[in-house]
């Protein structure tokens, strides 16, 4: 049996169904993210386990006990908000001991757990700082520092990285995962960015309108998306009518993702193979998206920039689309 | 750029004028010894000031204005703050109520309710009517919005769920993380309302005139007996009143323009 589950959770608020009948079961030690776009329950049920939410119906247990009736106090588990929630009239140290307090801990041992606490989130410096006078990246590694010095059974992030600019989300997000391998605990991470959920995570739980629609590690999700929102939501992905390829008519659409199209330099001819104006160039650093019209199609390719090939909107190129490389469903 | 400061410059000098021309009238007209065909008196005494501070009517009105508009204030917050509290943390539907019931004094004139309260109480056994009772009630609901308003803005201001969520999660219970957490980081907002509230029912004549009257003289019921003789006398009273709300005024702005770390969080 897994460390932590969720056993079909359900959740209403008035009319909205929150989640319907929610299975999530993580590892001990295992970061695991529930990835999903606004509003599909990933933070809902962070909260139920939490126990800052209840839940209609179902269980929640940790290490083979339910935890269900348990008060959010009583729980023994971490949070990291948004929004960090650090307590603006207490200092950082007066802060991360807050919980130990809690726990009445002996005064001697808190000050010990606090320096050695923020040692590892590297704030020594400033134990006496109030919250106010840390950028939004030092409050938030603070944060994190008040969460783990308690010891809780599971860690749980919610989206903790949203308020941060985008140097110190791509800093962060690394010395969490840093911090959560070192420390070996048990983290729930919930996002709606996929790229920080596949940087940090063991496995992935999308999220859609209240259900799991799919749970991996994220390279097989990556590569084997089951369905056209997993796809659409872990990269990019150009959807292509199927006579294009030559496929049948009415048979479903093909998938294909940018970084496996080819550009031929030499040309050619045969299946698979089409030429294309470039419209666009989009640098994104080490590769280039290119935005390529073929027939009455866009096709997105992506390729690694490199100093022999400098394209340009209006150039013609040729393409190849590789058979192993279609995914194509039902729905 | 510079005719525009000019205009502001203008308008503020006029503004002041049209303020403080009352006020200085009436300071000048409590210190007036002989004041006849002139801009100013001609002559000033204190005596108008010795004749209040020696009459100890004068001195029971000051002291009684202070705690009923002390004690009224503190109930008012004693009661406000723990349901502002509980309708933004569990009883969301409270809040929507309360959103109504603050509206209320503003739209009922004083007369009108203290004529209301005077017939319910009149109707209600145990013969409250007419007692420093109905006055403390009369004054919780006429400070309800001002206490309500600010009270909920600093809750929200320092995103109070958010601070008591975070602190349940830590090991505290409820109730102590609304001690520990919330209530210093609120408390700016709630010595400003109480301040606010003390200096608004400080001024209070009509309901206390209606609902109590000469059983309870306060310094504006004094002021209004005082008119009865000379000019003097009453500015004297008023400036002395004027101060003091001068002071309480100085008082809630230093309590509300104190450092607040809150409101510097970087993100």
């Amino acid at each position: 049996m897994s460390y932590l589950t969720a056993n079909n959770v359900v959740k209403n608020f008035k009319n909205l169904k929150a989640l319907k009948g929610v299975d999530v079961d993580v590892e001990k030690g295992e970061l695991v993210t529930l990835l999903g776009p606004s509003g599909c329950g990933k933070s809902t049920l962070l909260r139920i386990i939490a126990g800052l939410e209840t839940l209609d119906s179902g269980d929640i247990t940790i290490n083979g006990k339910s935890i269900v009736g348990l008060p959010a106090n009583k729980r023994n588990l971490g949070m990291v908000f948004q929004q960090y929630s650090l307590f603006p009239n207490m200092t950082v140290a007066e802060n991360v001991a807050f919980g130990l307090k809690m726990k009445k801990v002996p005064d001697a041992e808190i000050k010990t757990k606090v320096e050695e606490m923020l040692s590892l989130v590297e704030l020594s410096e400033k134990n006496k700082s109030y919250p106010d006078e840390l950028s939004g990246g030092q409050q938030q590694r603070v944060a994190i520092a008040r969460a783990l010095v308690v010891q809780p059974d599971v860690l749980l992030l919610d989206e903790p990285l949203s308020a941060l600019d985008a140097k110190i989300r791509l800093s962060l997000r690394t010395f969490i995962r840093d911090i959560q391998q070192k420390l070996k605990i048990t983290t729930i991470f919930v996002t709606h960015d996929q790229e920080e959920a596949m940087s940090v995570s063991d496995r992935i739980f999308v999220m859609d309108a209240g259900v799991i629609v799919q749970s991996g590690k994220p390279q097989e999700m990556y590569q084997n998306p089951n369905s056209k929102f997993v796809a659409g939501f872990l990269g990019t992905f150009n959807f292509l009518k199927p006579e294009m390829l030559g496929l049948a008519a009415g048979s479903p659409q093909v998938l294909v993702r940018p970084e496996h199209i080819e550009i031929l330099p030499d040309g050619g001819e045969g299946r698979g193979i089409f030429r294309g104006i470039v419209q666009n160039v989009f640098f994104l650093g080490n590769i280039s998206r290119l935005k390529v019209l073929v027939g009455d199609t866009i096709v997105l390719i992506d390729t690694l920039n490199t100093e022999s090939d400098n394209f340009a909107a209006g150039q013609n190129i040729t393409i190849r689309i590789p058979d192993e490389k279609f995914i194509q469903f039902k729905d | 750029m510079g005719k525009k400061n000019t205009g502001k410059k203008v308008f503020v000098v006029i503004l002041l004028i049209y303020l403080l021309l009352p006020i200085i009238g009436t300071l000048l007209y409590s210190i007036a010894g002989k004041w006849d065909s002139t801009v100013l008196p001609q002559t000033y005494t204190g005596q108008y000031y010795v004749q209040i501070f020696s009459n100890p009517a004068f001195i029971s009105s000051l002291l009684r204005s202070a705690e009923i508009s002390i004690i009224s204030a503190l109930i008012s917050t004693a009661i406000i703050l723990p349901c502002v509290f509980l309708g933004l943390m569990r009883y969301h539907s409270l809040i929507n109520v309360f959103e109504v019931l603050a509206m209320i004094p503003f739209v009922m004139p004083g007369v009108v309710l203290s004529i209301g309260l005077i017939q319910l109480f009149s109707a209600l056994p145990g013969n409250l009517s007419g007692t420093v009772f109905v006055l403390l009630g009369a004054y919780f609901v006429i400070t309800l919005p001002y206490t309500y308003q600010t009270i909920r803005n600093s809750f929200r201001s320092v995103n109070a769920k958010n601070m008591v969520e975070a602190a349940e999660v830590l090991g505290c219970s409820e109730s102590k993380a609304f001690v520990k957490v919330v209530l210093p980081n609120v408390m700016t907002g709630v010595v400003s309302s109480l301040l606010l509230n003390i200096s608004i029912l400080f001024g209070d004549f009509v309901l206390v005139n209606l609902l109590v009257g000469a059983g309870f003289e306060t310094v504006q019921i004094f002021l209004y007996q005082a008119l009865k003789d000379n000019g003097h006398v009453p500015s004297a009273v008023v400036t002395v009143y004027m101060a003091l709300i001068f002071v309480i005024c100085l008082l809630a702005f230093i309590v509300t323009s104190r450092p607040n770390r809150r409101a510097r969080v970087k993100k």
